[in-house]
Order: structure tokens, then C-alpha cells, then sequence
């Protein structure tokens, strides 16, 4: 076994628990003697997390396939005639006898969280209308947000309301920025806050762009809360496309 | 071949533990089709929504497949009680935090109610966009293979087949040549949060 291997199996073991009690101390003993095996513990244990991290999600996308598969059969009672071959053969026929109705029925287009928010999500452009504020911090804020640094643009926006908690505007491209580096739920409760003040210049941008990060997160019923106080003002800019997505067949299930 | 329905708890943990990942998907939709309409009914129960119920079950799903596979768990009772345990505990903590805004403000995001996120926070959120920055930077492979040793905790046997290598040596080589890889890289981007947790 050649050395690298040695040492990995060894922090693989102490980072895994299964040293025993002695083993444990005497290396612990080693990391804090010795630099280069503290960093090579803090990497592979990075790396794990890491690992964990993916591993995480590749579950939950196995999982959300099961889950619609299942939803697709539809509600409990109906996965249990389908497991019952009696009672599948008589609904079968049912379903036959129905089919012609059902089509006639459900004349709209599917609803497909992905599909749609690729449709409908589009980055806002940057707006210095809205602005009423100087200063070197917003310069750089806006120059890293045109330039799509939005993790760093996200900084700057947060001093910014760091200094100024009226200051919605950055408020809203924080969130923005926060939703486009994957920080989802953050980006959410900064939306919150302006949808709480009620702005009127952004309460609609609100409710839209969270609505946007729930149909991502294929969380269509919290996404509907939102869009359902879009579609019910008619002034609204996103009054229309908030109904086109209603609207959607399996969106208001 | 038998309904996920009719799966047995033995029979889901042997599937669960089992290298196959067909085995473990088997398990995984027993697992959905056996329990989560009682989860659902619980969490719509108690003013949860659709959402919440798919959110709180996976999560309590992730839980049970990951102690499963590294042998961490001694069930001690039936799957359905150990799934709705977990499933009531997180959802009755997330019930207590929707009572006081600022407490789960401050508990699940680490977020104190002046506008500003705390150094806590943004830190972990640091360690996520490096571990995604880093996950990014790794071959395919690399990442299953990895995958498979860390997370499925299968042997070096197990992964050679799985990945079609000659052998067991093999596919040890190949882990270690993705440890180094990115050793190398962490070392060329020294900004990276490896801190230890």
C-alpha cells in the first residue's frame, strides 16, 4: 500500500468514527503536531461533505421522480384499484367509457415546474430609475450585477441595506442575486420583506420572482398564493402571465 | 415479483443496503407508496400543504437511507413508526418557528431581523457555493466513484464492477487519482472554506 493510500484510509477512519478511543487521541495528537496532515484531514473532510452534499441531491431527485410517477397515478384510492386486478379490469373499462369525456375536459396544457420556469424566468435588468441613492458601493454593486457577479454584486447590495434598511431596491436585487447563486430560501425572505411593506413599486416584482423560486423548487402550491394576488389585479404587469400559469392543467391540483 | 406495497421492513433495509441501484430504487418507491400518504394526511392535518408534505417526507427519507447504508441505525421498531417520528418531530419544529417569524428567522437561516445576515449564515453559505464550485471542477466519474465509497458505502469491489474496472486495485487507484485531483485543486484555490465542521 503506498503511502498516500495509507494516509487516506487513516482519515478516512478517524473522520468515519471508527477509531477506538486511543486511536483517536494519538492521532489527534499527530493533526495538532503536524501542519500538512491538518490540511489533509480538513480536505478530505471537505471532500465528504462535499460528497454528502451531492449525494444529497442526487436522492432527492430519485425521490421526486417516484413522487410524480406516484402523483401521475393519481390520489390513494386510485394506486389501490390499479394494485387491485379486479378492480382494475372494472375500472378499466370505466376509464374507456370515460376517456372521451376526459379529453374533452382537460383541453389545456400540462403544467411542467421546470418548463415553466425556464418560460418565465428572465433575469430583471438592472433599473437605475428606481435609484435615488449614491455612493461607491452602489456603483459596484450595479457594475457587478451588470456584469453578472452575482455573489459579489449580492455583498455590495447587502451593505447597501446594511445602511439603509428603507432601501428596498436593494432589498430586491440582493434577492435577485441571492436566487441566481442558488440561495433560494435567503432570496425568499428578502422578497418577504418588500411583499410586507407593501412597496408599490416593487410588491408585484415580489410576489412574481418568489413566485419564480417556488415553481423552480416545484412547490406549486406555495407558488399559487403568489400568483393568485397577481392575477386578481388587473393593473398588474404580471397579470396576464400569472394567469397563463394558473392555468395550466396539474398546476391547481 | 411483488408490489412495492407488499414490500416487508426487512425487505426494504436488505434492498437499502444492497449495491444495486435498482435494489435500492425497489426500496425507495416502498418506501413512498407504504408511508407517505399517512405522512400527507398528517402534515395536511396540520395545516401543512402538498409541498410541505413532499418536503418534510423526502427529508425524513434522505435521513433513513443514509443511516441505513452506513449502519448507523438500530431500528428498534417499524420503519412507519421511525419515518412518522421524523416527519412529526421536523414538522412540528417547523409548525413552532411559523408561531414567532423572528425565530425562524434566526433558527433555520441563522437570520436576525435587522436586515443584515449574520457572519454564521453567510459562511455556511460560503461552504456550499465551494462545495458546489468544487463539484462543478470534478469529472463524472470522479464524482460517482466518490459517491459510491462515501455515500453508498459500497467496497472497492463493489465499485469496480459497478463502474465496469478490472478489479478491486483499480478502482482504488481511481479514488485515489480523484483525491488528488483535487487536492490539487483546493490547493490552487486557496479561497476555498475547508474549515472543519
Amino acid at each position: 500500500m503506498d503511502m498516500n493510500q495509507e494516509i487516506t484510509e487513516k482519515i478516512e477512519k478517524y473522520l468515519q468514527g471508527l477509531m477506538s478511543e486511543e486511536e483517536k487521541r494519538d492521532f489527534e495528537n499527530e493533526i495538532s503536531q503536524n501542519k500538512d496532515l491538518k490540511k489533509e484531514v480538513e480536505q478530505l473532510s471537505f471532500v465528504i461533505d462535499s460528497i454528502e452534499h451531492y449525494g444529497d441531491t442526487e436522492l432527492r431527485k430519485r425521490l421526486n421522480r417516484i413522487h410524480n410517477n406516484i402523483s401521475s397515478q393519481g390520489p390513494a384510492i386510485v394506486r389501490f384499484i390499479v394494485n387491485n386486478k379486479i378492480l382494475s379490469v372494472a375500472a378499466s373499462v370505466i376509464i374507456v367509457i370515460s376517456m372521451y369525456f376526459t379529453i374533452e375536459y382537460f383541453s389545456g396544457s400540462m403544467f411542467n415546474s421546470e418548463k415553466v420556469y425556464l418560460t418565465y424566468y428572465s433575469t430583471p435588468v438592472y433599473n437605475q430609475v428606481t435609484r435615488n441613492v449614491t455612493g461607491n458601493t452602489l456603483q459596484q454593486a450595479e457594475l457587478f450585477y451588470k456584469q453578472k457577479e452575482y455573489g459579489r454584486a449580492s455583498k455590495m447590495f447587502r451593505k447597501l441595506t446594511n445602511q439603509d434598511a428603507d432601501d428596498l431596491t436593494s432589498f430586491f436585487y440582493m434577492a435577485i442575486c441571492l436566487h441566481e447563486t442558488g440561495s433560494d430560501s435567503l432570496a425568499l425572505i428578502q422578497f418577504d420583506k418588500i411583499i410586507e411593506r407593501n412597496n408599490p413599486a416593487l410588491t408585484d416584482d415580489a410576489l412574481w420572482y418568489s413566485a419564480m423560486i417556488y415553481i423552480k423548487q416545484d412547490k406549486a402550491a406555495n407558488a399559487r398564493k403568489y400568483l393568485e394576488r397577481l392575477a386578481t389585479d388587473e393593473s398588474s404587469f404580471y397579470h396576464k402571465k400569472a394567469e397563463e400559469i394558473l392555468g395550466l392543467r396539474g398546476f391547481s391540483e | 415479483m411483488k408490489r412495492t406495497s407488499e414490500i416487508s421492513d426487512s425487505e426494504i433495509i436488505t434492498l437499502i443496503r444492497s449495491a444495486n441501484e435498482k435494489s435500492n430504487n425497489t426500496a425507495l418507491k416502498a418506501l413512498y407508496s407504504q408511508y407517505y400518504d399517512i405522512i400527507k394526511g398528517y402534515i395536511k392535518q396540520n395545516n401543512g400543504t402538498d409541498d410541505d408534505a413532499k418536503d418534510i417526507f423526502q427529508e425524513s427519507v434522505v435521513i433513513f437511507y443514509k443511516k441505513i447504508k452506513s449502519g448507523d441505525l438500530q431500528l428498534n421498531c417499524k420503519i412507519k413508526t421511525y419515518i412518522y417520528s421524523v416527519c412529526k418531530n421536523k414538522w412540528l419544529d417547523k409548525l413552532r418557528g411559523v408561531k414567532n417569524h423572528t425565530r425562524i428567522l434566526q433558527r433555520e437561516y441563522g437570520y436576525i431581523d435587522n436586515y443584515e445576515l449574520p457572519a454564521e449564515h453567510m459562511e455556511n453559505t460560503e461552504r456550499i457555493k465551494s462545495i458546489e464550485k468544487l463539484l462543478n471542477s470534478v469529472s463524472s466519474d470522479c464524482k460517482k466513484v466518490l459517491r459510491l465509497f462515501y455515500y453508498e458505502r459500497l467496497n472497492m469491489n463493489e465499485i469496480a464492477i459497478k463502474m465496469g474496472y478490472k478489479g478491486e486495485q483499480s478502482a482504488k487507484n481511481k479514488k485515489l487519482k480523484c483525491l488528488k485531483y483535487i487536492r490539487q485543486f483546493l490547493n490552487k484555490n486557496p479561497g476555498f472554506d475547508i474549515s472543519l465542521r
